[in-house]
């Protein structure tokens, strides 16, 4: 297939389809008011948070620190299938129950529309505003606020008057990367919307590259990746301009400070409670209706009667052989992607601040522009590319290895700054002390930049094998039954109707995670200082 | 020049490198040379951006230059014309940074034998213990091998830092500004105890410094550099002495330079020359004659303050104007016919500022250093 289709189809004729199509204005619309909705919610439960946990005496904040972490790498679509199962106007738990006892005739919190949808998904990036926020709130230099204080500046207006305008420029950048992540997520719109017919710009496209009935329409598809790369190019312009005024300010001056934190005395039972909520909401409550579903026959409220249902029947009835080959290509994209990520990154790193090869810079820029960039771009482009232009000399369509490039160019930016931030505070002196004592550049590598970068590569393996593991926005575009991952047999049951057994594969995912979080926590504090 | 190239443990000649900027090329070395014998410590000196580091770091070999070549014992090492670079792990050198540069995942013992490491002396064999303690036995670091290199005090990472650079046993040791990270208490002592070490080695030794005081206290030989060029050489005691024009001069020490006219000579090395306060019979060399404009330094710490005049030479009235106590001696500011000049005296004297005094002004406190063009006259 493909050629034939791209054939006629080629020219500004294909915008022209895809403007006229009111459905492709209704998600437009759509997205517009998710992304929205969504960066609302996951700023004013982030940055709170965040100030919480680095400029105040709450007990236990390492613990929401560990949270944060935790709901970070914890996968989307898990999110959205617990909070379908809570929260469906005829099968969610919540307003089942809301709906019996009160006697009410519709439910008082549906989640199938884009309101709802936007909302869970602002709780799902709140982890994100969390860990992008969180080092600006630690670093600020405490003698700003002290000056003001000195001033004779009451609390409330050293927050509005200096707190607040410093940081700015960090929080306008972290929100701008949350709505990018918003604009192109596949997960949340996929999980409750799709089977609603409610749709955003990432499914939309999703349901002209694969309609359940007929050919795939790729030019639409081809002709939507082209506005969304205009729109990305305006936020990613918007967000580099951002990050370079953030670092005029110099809030960040990578120096070790110890800000003042805010005793909260009264108010520490009304923000423990606060962050006990968050913690409920995000984590808690979608995992645990996510694994009580996926012990019943079919998708249905927790009640005395159902209770009896339970059973591991799902987990006999998953499809093995879709599972076992889903997990096969999972398997081999953790064990290649994460360190292909390392070693790149390494390389740009490397190369943009150690040596004085020209256009380094643009070097550096060029990884660092899948980082404003929504990520189903990617997906998109990767299997437009493999399909239209590399499929006769490099046939990768629909294997595991575009899969696998995707990921690590998508992931790239995320690996060099990680690196760049610990390569940069390796002092130049450390290196050429290595060249005069007579080691040559291998084991100036070996010796010394390896051993000294190892807790950073150590986190951004584990990172990026996590995120490799639960990923469904990149791999919704590039996927074929040959090539389909774990999250994606998950999907392909949720979307055939199967939410019970996909409930089951989610839960077998979140379990396969384990092993990993709990390297990862191993080295907890290491995580937190690498968002730095 | 090339036979002495060759016997030499370094040699320097017409070095030029400059650095990229967005206006060009900035010049950080322009044209230096220079060679230093067996077993001196040679010291090039300078304020910061002179390009005494730059020197150091091309002879190192940890910048590319320009133009001019290198060689290090009677090996060209760096050579434009023959578009020669030997990267710095293939010259044999030894270098403590300003930073020490000590690597902090390895202990103390791994620091030091990382060289020899490198030069395939195998790890644990007899060999490379028993250097390895000699290299820390010779900085006083005996015992403390399994440490963290992190858990040492300052002090005791410049001294492992030098250990490293020693252990090779390399024909040259280079030390950029080792001392400048230390407290003042802890330079003093290291200066004593790094020139010692390197009297006993006698190994030939490359110092760069910014800190007048140690160039002079450590160095068998000076170069005084300004904006990449060396603008004079000497034994300590000659530059102190007699410095080649201003610019020396007032880096080495806070003296008082005056402008003046020789007079009249006075038999073979004498001169009378009139300053603005006064007239000065200073020594003067030969080829100065009578009618010339000249500069004069003052050194401070040479002129004396009396309470009343004696028969003396070069006697002035003046008033002290401001008294600032040092510790063992005080700097006072005069007033010399209306011409401000410093002066250090014991902080016994009892003088205040308003005080009458005399000001004595003995001929070795003076010398002769330019013209008025600045062009040295006993260069």
């Amino acid at each position: 297939m493909g050629e034939g289709f791209i054939a006629g189809g080629a020219g500004w004729a294909n915008y022209a389809e895809l403007l006229g199509d009111s459905n492709f204005w209704r998600a437009v619309s759509n997205t517009g008011i998710f992304a929205g909705i969504t960066l609302v919610v996951a700023c004013v439960l982030g940055i709170p948070l965040a100030w919480l946990a680095e400029r105040t005496d709450l007990p236990g904040r390492s613990l929401l620190w560990t949270a944060m972490l935790a709901s970070l790498v914890l996968p989307g679509f898990l999110s959205g299938m617990g909070w379908l199962f809570l929260a469906h106007p005829r099968i969610g738990l919540i307003n089942v129950v809301l709906m019996n006892a009160f006697h009410l005739s519709s439910a008082p919190f549906p989640v199938n529309n884009i309101f709802g949808m936007g909302i869970i998904q602002g709780i799902v990036l709140t982890s994100l505003t969390f860990v992008l926020v969180a080092p600006s709130l630690r670093t600020m230099d405490p003698s700003l606020e002290e000056a003001a204080a000195m001033s004779g500046a009451p609390m409330h207006s050293i927050l509005r008057d200096v707190t607040l305008p410093l940081l700015l420029p960090a929080l306008t950048a972290a929100a701008i990367y949350v709505a990018i992540v918003a604009v192109g997520t596949f997960d949340i719109p996929a999980v409750i919307g799709f089977s609603n017919r409610v749709y955003t710009f990432s499914t939309y496209m999703f349901t002209k590259a694969y309609p359940t009935g007929g050919f795939p329409d790729y030019t639409t598809v081809a002709a939507g990746g082209g506005i969304l790369i205009v729109l990305a190019l305006f936020l990613s312009a918007a967000y580099t301009s951002v990050l370079a005024r953030a670092r005029r300010y110099q809030v960040v001056t990578g120096k070790a400070y110890r800000p003042r934190r805010v005793g909260l005395s009264r108010w520490k039972i009304p923000a423990l409670l606060f962050v006990a909520a968050y913690v409920l909401v995000a984590l808690i409550l979608p995992f645990l209706i996510t694994f009580v579903n996926a012990l019943m026959p079919y998708a249905r409220p927790l009640t005395p009667d159902t209770i009896q249902t339970l059973s591991l029947d799902n987990f006999k009835r998953v499809p093995w052989d879709m599972f076992l080959n889903g997990a096969l290509r999972t398997l081999e994209i953790v064990l290649v992607v994460p360190i292909a990520v390392v070693v790149s990154s390494i390389a740009f790193s490397w190369v943009v601040l150690r040596t004085k090869i020209r256009g380094r810079f643009l070097l550096d820029a060029i990884a660092f522009l899948p980082h404003a960039v929504p990520g189903i771009l990617f997906g998109i482009g990767a299997s437009l590319t493999a399909l239209f232009v590399l499929q006769k000399a490099i046939p990768v369509y629909g294997t595991v290895y575009l899969l696998m490039c995707v990921y690590c160019i998508a992931w790239l930016s995320f690996g060099t700054r990680m690196i760049n931030s610990s390569l940069i505070q390796i002092h130049s002196e450390l290196v050429e002390a290595g060249q005069v004592s007579g080691a040559g550049f291998i084991e100036v590598i070996k010796e010394i930049i390896v051993p000294l970068l190892r807790p950073a590569i150590f986190g951004l393996w584990i990172f990026v094998a996590l995120l490799a593991t639960r990923e469904l926005t990149l791999a919704a575009f590039v996927t074929t039954p040959s090539n389909q991952t774990l999250p994606m047999v998950a999907w392909a049951l949720w979307s055939n109707g199967s939410l019970t057994q996909a409930a089951a594969v989610a839960v077998i995912i979140v379990a396969a995670l384990v092993p990993l979080l709990a390297l990862y926590f191993a080295l907890g504090r290491r995580m937190e200082s690498m968002f730095q | 020049m090339k036979n002495r190239n060759q016997v030499v443990p370094v040699a320097v000649d017409d070095l030029h490198k400059s650095y990229p900027d967005r206006k060009g090329a900035i010049g950080a070395v322009n044209g230096v040379s220079f060679s230093i014998e067996e077993g001196e410590f040679y010291t090039l000196l300078g304020p910061s951006g002179c390009g005494k580091t730059t020197t150091m770091r091309c002879i190192a070999g940890l910048e590319h230059t320009n133009r001019g070549e290198i060689w290090i014992q009677g090996k060209l090492v760096s050579s434009s014309d023959h578009n020669l670079f030997v990267p710095p792990n293939k010259r044999d050198i030894g270098m403590v940074f300003q930073s020490y540069a000590i690597w902090p995942h390895m202990t103390v013992f791994q620091n030091v034998a990382f060289p020899l490491k490198i030069a395939g002396i195998k790890v644990g064999s007899k060999e490379m213990n028993d250097r390895v303690e000699e290299a820390l036995a010779l900085v006083r670091l005996e015992g403390f091998g399994s440490r963290f290199a992190t858990q040492l005090s300052g002090g005791q990472q410049q001294r492992l830092a030098l250990a490293r650079a020693l252990v090779r046993r390399p024909a040259l040791l280079l030390l950029d500004e080792p001392l400048s990270n230390l407290d003042a208490r802890l330079r003093d002592h290291m200066r004593t105890e790094l020139r010692a070490i390197q009297r006993r080695l006698g190994i030939t030794t490359l110092y760069v410094t910014h800190d007048q005081t140690e160039a002079l206290s450590m160095s068998s030989r000076i170069a005084v550099m300004e904006k990449g060029k060396i603008v004079q050489e000497a034994t300590p005691r000659e530059l102190y002495l007699a410095p080649a024009n201003a610019f020396v001069a007032e880096f080495l020490g806070n003296s008082n330079l005056i402008d003046g006219t020789i007079k009249e000579r006075d038999g073979d090395n004498g001169c009378l020359v009139e300053a603005s306060f006064g007239y000065l019979r200073i020594n003067a060399p030969v080829g100065v004659f009578s009618g010339a404009k000249v500069a004069i330094t003052i050194r401070p710490e040479h002129v004396r303050i009396h309470r009343d005049s004696a028969a003396m030479q070069n006697s002035f009235a003046a008033r002290v104007e401001s008294v600032s106590f040092l510790g063992e001696q005080s700097e006072c500011q005069v007033l010399v016919n209306e011409t401000a000049l410093r002066c250090r005296v014991a902080s016994a004297t009892s003088v205040v500022p308003g005080d009458e005094v005399w000001l004595e002004i003995p001929m070795e406190a003076c010398t002769l250093i330019a013209d008025e063009t600045g062009v040295p006259v006993n260069g």
